[in-house]
């Protein structure tokens, strides 16, 4: 068992595949936190009346240092100025900038998670809650104590100045278990999205209906314009529900036989691409994470011409 | 056996130590995280576990006939025409405007959001008294796609500004 365990979280991974994921996991966060511009939502919520301030746990343990004041659930919770909270967010900007660019890249990553973890709970403590937020907060944290910057890194030039190494070559005992981490949460993410449309409205959710009124919904109240046009087509809908729960429900099988990562990558990116453009719901940084699937080593080398090397000896 | 073999050995031991230590830390941080996600994510609905939560994201099923649920508020002072207000024109989130005004108003509960609105609409019309009324779109879900209809009033709240 232990071995098993070993095997499968710490065989020698090629750091440069933790490097493109550490790059482009970083500029998905950016990229979100741009486009749902998170200064003005910040700025927003600060005049908002005390009574409807209600910050999970999480929240209240990361302000204990700030002071103590009542939430609206009655129990201690202090709140931050908005001023406060964008100052975090810029913390977060620039510490997802080093971690894109690899510089002191460990504590760039860890303060950008940190930092990600603390704004989206200031949104949630105004009951503003999405869950596009938990998978990056978690894959930065994971990747914080991995050697994500060992390759294509600031890190990596200045350690190896006058003696470059080749970046493919790379191999760590630790660059694998961050991605196969986050590969698994998606597993179990899609199968928790799944078990609450089963548990909560069973095979009827895909009755086409469903997903025409959150379509309506969207295109009346957001103006989608998309996803008021799509809603009036009935059968074409329930078969794109049906195609949700089964994309859902095997999602597993990518990560189990990962060649199926060739249809399941490029029909999730579709999925999400979908549901951004019709509902509105930004998961970039889903879509951005993906990219744990992808054997960016492997491909590079395929790019370039080479052979492939010998496994390294674990 | 030299002095400078015995520190090497010395030294790769140790280094095999500090890695064993690390991977025992990070099977103990990946186990927990997996566990917590299944457990959590089949169990709890609520967000006291974030990072680590759920996802029931448009869970709820829908059927013909049903009408759409996204509310508009109006605010009418002295009993004149309302006038909408949107979330774009509160600049917050249409989450936070459906979750924090309509659903309460239309329910009944206070508003803490809705009694501000109504604090500012006082001072501004010089009114005597607020009235901030929620409307459904007008919506209704059929096969060939939405019907409109005239919007419904769902809930009123009625707020004295000599009071606020």
């Amino acid at each position: 068992m232990s071995r098993a365990w070993n095997a499968y979280w710490f065989t020698p991974a090629p750091c440069f595949d933790l490097a493109v994921v550490r790059i482009i996991a970083c500029f998905a966060a950016l990229f979100y936190a741009w486009h749902n511009d998170l200064y003005t939502v910040i700025a927003g919520l600060g005049p908002m009346p005390h009574e409807i301030y209600s910050p999970f746990i999480v929240f209240k343990v990361l302000n204990a240092p700030l002071g103590w004041g009542a939430g609206a659930d009655g129990v201690w919770a202090a709140r931050p100025s908005p001023e406060f909270v964008s100052s975090v967010l810029t913390v977060f900007v620039v510490a997802a900038i080093m971690g894109m660019l690899g510089l002191l890249t460990n504590v760039a990553l860890f303060v950008a998670g940190l930092a990600f973890l603390y704004v989206a709970l200031y949104k949630y403590a105004f009951r503003d809650f999405h869950h596009a937020d938990p998978a990056m907060i978690i894959a930065l944290l994971a990747m914080a104590l991995s050697p994500a910057g060992r390759v294509l890194s600031l890190d990596s030039l200045i350690r190896n100045r006058g003696n470059p190494v080749d970046p493919l070559s790379v191999r760590s005992t630790f660059a694998g278990w961050p991605l196969k981490l986050v590969r698994w949460l998606f597993v179990f993410f899609y199968l928790s999205a799944v078990f609450s449309k089963m548990t909560h409205s069973g095979l009827d959710w895909a009755n086409g209906y469903t997903l025409q009124w959150f379509l309506a919904r969207a295109g009346s109240a957001e103006g989608h314009v998309l996803a008021m046009w799509l809603s009036h087509y009935h059968t074409l809908v329930m078969l794109g529900q049906i195609g949700v729960l089964l994309f859902q429900s095997t999602f597993v099988l990518c990560v189990i036989f990962p060649k199926l990562r060739w249809i399941y990558v490029p029909v999730g990116l579709l999925l999400h691409t979908t549901i951004y453009i019709t509902l509105g719901a930004p998961f970039f940084t889903w879509m951005g994470l993906y990219a744990v699937f992808i054997p960016w080593s492997e491909a590079a080398k395929r790019l370039g011409g080479r052979k492939r090397p010998r496994p390294a000896a674990a | 056996m030299d002095n400078s073999t015995l520190t090497a050995g010395a030294a790769a031991t140790g280094s095999r130590g500090r890695e064993e230590a690390a991977r025992i830390a990070v099977s103990v941080l990946v186990a927990t995280i997996l566990a917590a996600q299944v457990v959590i994510g089949f169990s709890y609905r609520g967000g006291q576990t974030f990072p680590v939560v759920a996802y029931p994201m448009y869970k709820q099923a829908h059927y013909e006939g049903e009408r759409l649920n996204d509310y508009l508020v109006y605010v009418s002072a002295d009993g004149n025409e309302g006038k909408a207000l949107g979330p774009e024109t509160m600049e917050i989130s249409p989450w936070l405007y459906q979750r924090s005004i309509t659903v309460p108003i239309i329910k009944g509960e206070p508003s803490p959001l809705a009694a501000a609105i109504a604090k500012e609409a006082c001072a501004s019309a010089n009114a005597r008294s607020i009235a901030i009324s929620v409307y459904d779109s007008g919506y209704t879900i059929r096969r060939d796609g939405p019907v409109e209809d005239r919007r419904t009033l769902m809930g009123t709240a009625t707020f004295d500004c000599n009071a606020l």
